[in-house]
């Protein structure tokens, strides 16, 4: 049948492959593609979020140290799965761990993270020297 | 931009463009983005990645949504193709702060699985979990009786 005839998705596997290729130059501070993360930062916190659908809370660790942080785990398809034969397969399997450099000091004992939806987000709040202090300016 | 186009009609053209307005609204705002990441790539739409396997009695389609409401997917049918749709939305919270790095993309997708006639569409279940969306689809007859082919 028509399987392979999905331009999207070829296009798709395509655009992939560039940003591997390219993602050591255009000055991204992630070590690697997968998984996916934003990185918000306000002026108490910096919050990074991660796309890791059909993983959970025990099969993903998060580390922190030298403000580096790491996020790695296994992909694994479900056993009801592995019985069943593939016709079309995209979603990638192994182990994975990207590191992100973190560029404010973190209060390392209050990190914290969630998992919703497949997306895990962990909030680092910055060190109290690493805060935005207003400085006020005497008047003469 | 947005405002420009009705809503239905882009609905309807929604994806599987790259061109989507989600990238052209970015790309115009601040044109030195395309500068920033090599080719633009980095940051445009991209469709769900989708696992399909079969058993004897049912083809089960596996679809990567992550941080999506179940209400915001659209499951259809029509000629044959399974049709994944939906809006990934950016939480409204995140977007209003400072500093962002950004590599997740946001906006309209659609996806059409071609599963032709070897599935009944109307006993079609889904759920939506830890961000993957399970379509199941019981096989027709027709599909089940395959005749195997010997080869001596």
């Amino acid at each position: 049948m028509y399987w392979n005839t999905d331009i999207w998705n070829e296009m798709n596997r395509l655009r992939r492959e560039m940003d591997g290729l390219f993602s050591q130059y255009n000055g991204s501070p992630a070590s690697t593609t997968y998984p996916l993360v934003n990185v918000y930062e306000s002026a108490d916190e910096l919050r990074v979020t991660a796309e890791l659908p059909g993983m959970t809370r025990d099969s993903v660790s998060i580390t922190f140290s030298d403000g580096v942080l790491g996020i790695s785990g296994k992909r694994e398809q479900p056993e009801q799965v592995k019985k069943m034969a593939a016709l079309r397969r995209e979603r990638s399997e192994g182990a994975f761990e990207k590191t992100l450099r973190i560029p404010s000091k973190i209060n390392t004992s209050a990190i914290s993270a969630s998992f919703t939806n497949g997306i895990i987000t962990v909030t680092l709040p910055k060190a109290e020297e690493a805060k935005p202090k207003t400085i006020t300016i005497d008047a003469q | 931009m947005k405002s420009l186009i009705p809503w239905k009609n882009k609905q309807e053209n929604a994806a599987p463009s790259v061109w989507s307005d989600d990238w052209f609204d970015r790309t115009w705002e601040n044109p030195f983005s395309l500068l920033a990441a090599p080719f633009g790539i980095a940051g445009m739409p991209r469709v769900p990645s989708v696992d399909v396997s079969e058993d004897d009695r049912n083809v089960t389609v596996r679809a990567e949504l992550p941080g999506m409401n179940q209400k915001e997917i659209d499951l259809s049918w029509q000629s044959g193709m399974l049709r994944i749709r939906g809006e990934k939305k950016h939480e409204r919270e995140e977007k209003r702060k400072g500093n962002t790095y950004n590599e997740c993309s946001y906006g309209y997708f659609s996806r059409d699985i071609p599963l032709g006639d070897r599935v009944d569409w109307s006993g079609a279940t889904a759920k939506y979990k830890h961000g993957v969306l399970t379509v199941t689809l019981p096989k027709t007859e027709t599909a089940r009786n395959r005749i195997e082919i010997k080869v001596n």
